[in-house]
């Protein structure tokens, strides 16, 4: 017996293997809009990081939104720290940097007003970590923990590997198309090193001379037109500039 | 806190591209934490793909599976490919009945003691960029705790990635991680045997696999011996 990807053609395996591949299926494939990344982000903070509940607040126009939370408990505390503007993730965003509350009790006078209500709905820490983007925050992750819990290191860099996965899918919202670029940046640097050495291939076949000559023609030539690189590969691997040319 | 046997694989896949003081890329840890938290896994391999013919293998657990990635580049199929092109993950708990599917791939991988695979890809939205293959020399699915979290390393690794190519790009540098594999001869024997045999470069990179198949050899070797001139043009003309 064998598996096949779901490849959304009814009756190609049997329903409750159809269920086990849909639920192993990863978040980001198919449509990475906000609602995938914050249910991955949610997953991370309550699964991995074993927070009892998580929120995520982004500054919109109208000051700081919740975007999202783990439960109907922490949408009431995110929502009150909007509203009193005061608690952990406002000062995390203050900052650009991490807040860490081993202790609420602890914090009263930090936080006078956001202390008892989080308490009162069974908290006991909290970490709140930086969206952030261009080097300033635009919002936060928080983790509540209902015992009082002090994070690894290891724990706070995969919440931030995370927020900055998040940060740049709820930009692309707004019409910021960072996170395809870079990712597309990543392919574009992939294919342009094999066009390279195709080209160095191609130049070093047609002219009978070593590989670090046929390199150094290339971006020789690139230095002499004013090119970037990749248009000399590219013209060279599509034929419109032949390795004869590049001598000149 | 069902976490907590994965925390080696979550630290690795968290931790810096480069980490002072640690010899392995952040690639190579992934790949080394997957087989040493996911207990049916024996091998993990990291692949950047662009297309069936840009690749670079970022990580590789040993050597068996370096050279499981580099069967697979050189006959061109089989799960890792499958799941970059499908953008779906590609379990295949008993490869011995796979030969239709990959015909190439399979009896190769088989001899080479692989007896199941499990591929996921790295993807966002409609850009895809990798893969994350986990191999098992006994066949056999993975349990259900194990699949969700190795779907779960993938996403992960694909933030992680996506991090540190911004890191790259705030640098001012291309972002490109050390390989444990390059197949940079490969390409360079490809433009060569383009030139020499007037064929376009398509066509090269076809007769190089083809040669390496039907001779038993990985496209590597055959590629070197390309550049060496050690294998004479018209072995490779037809």
């Amino acid at each position: 017996m064998s598996d096949h990807p779901v490849d959304g053609e009814p009756g190609t395996a049997p329903a409750e293997l159809t269920g086990a591949l849909v639920t192993i299926t990863t978040r980001l494939v198919g449509s990475p809009d906000n609602a995938t990344v914050l249910r991955l982000i949610t997953e991370v903070g309550t699964g991995l990081l074993g927070a009892t509940a998580t929120g995520v607040l982004l500054t919109g126009v109208r000051g700081l939104e919740v975007v999202a939370t783990s439960d109907e408990t922490a949408r009431f505390v995110e929502l009150l720290q909007t509203h009193i503007e005061q608690g952990p993730c406002v000062d995390c965003i203050a900052a650009a940097a991490v807040v860490t509350a081993p202790d609420l009790a602890a914090e009263r006078d930090r936080w006078p007003e956001f202390v008892p209500a989080a308490l009162e709905a069974g908290y006991r820490s909290v970490v709140a970590v930086p969206l952030r983007l261009d080097g300033a925050a635009v919002g936060g992750f928080n983790l509540f923990y209902d015992t009082a819990v002090t994070m690894p290191q290891w724990q706070l860099d995969l919440a931030q590997v995370v927020s900055d996965l998040a940060v740049l899918a709820l930009v692309q919202e707004r019409g910021d198309r960072r996170a395809d670029r870079l990712f597309e940046a990543t392919v574009t640097a992939l294919n342009d090193r094999v066009q390279l050495d195709q080209a160095v291939g191609l130049v070093a076949g047609t002219l009978g001379i070593t590989l670090a000559e046929a390199r150094a023609r290339l971006t020789g030539y690139a230095t002499e037109h004013r090119l970037v690189l990749r248009e000399v590969t590219r013209a060279v691997t599509d034929g419109t500039l032949t390795p004869a040319d590049l001598a000149g | 806190m069902d976490g907590e046997p994965r925390e080696r694989l979550w630290r690795a896949i968290a931790a810096a591209a480069e980490v002072p003081g640690r010899r392995e890329s952040w690639a190579q840890a992934v790949c080394l934490a997957c087989v040493d938290t996911l207990e049916q896994v024996d091998a993990a391999i990291l692949a950047l793909r662009g297309s069936a013919r840009s690749e670079e293998v970022l990580g590789a657990s040993d050597q068996w599976a370096a050279k499981l990635a580099e069967l697979q580049y050189t006959v061109g199929e089989g799960p890792g490919v499958e799941a970059f092109e499908g953008g779906s993950p590609v379990l295949v708990p008993d490869l011995s009945v796979e030969q239709v599917r990959w015909p190439g791939f399979a009896d190769a991988a088989l001899a080479l003691g692989v007896a199941a695979v499990f591929a996921f890809p790295f993807q966002f939205g409609a850009i895809k960029f990798g893969t994350l293959e986990l191999v098992r020399r006994r066949p056999g699915g993975l349990a259900s705790a194990e699949q969700r979290d190795a779907a779960l390393a993938a996403d992960l690794a694909t933030a992680a990635l996506l991090r540190q190519s911004l890191e790259a790009e705030r640098a001012g540098q291309d972002f490109a991680p050390r390989p444990v594999a390059s197949y940079q001869d490969v390409n360079i024997a490809t433009g060569m045997l383009a030139a020499q045999l007037q064929v376009t470069l398509d066509d090269a990179f076809a007769r190089l696999r083809a040669h390496a198949f039907s001779q038993d050899r990985s496209v590597l070797d055959v590629a070197r011996d390309v550049l060496e001139r050690l294998i004479a043009l018209d072995e490779l003309a037809e």
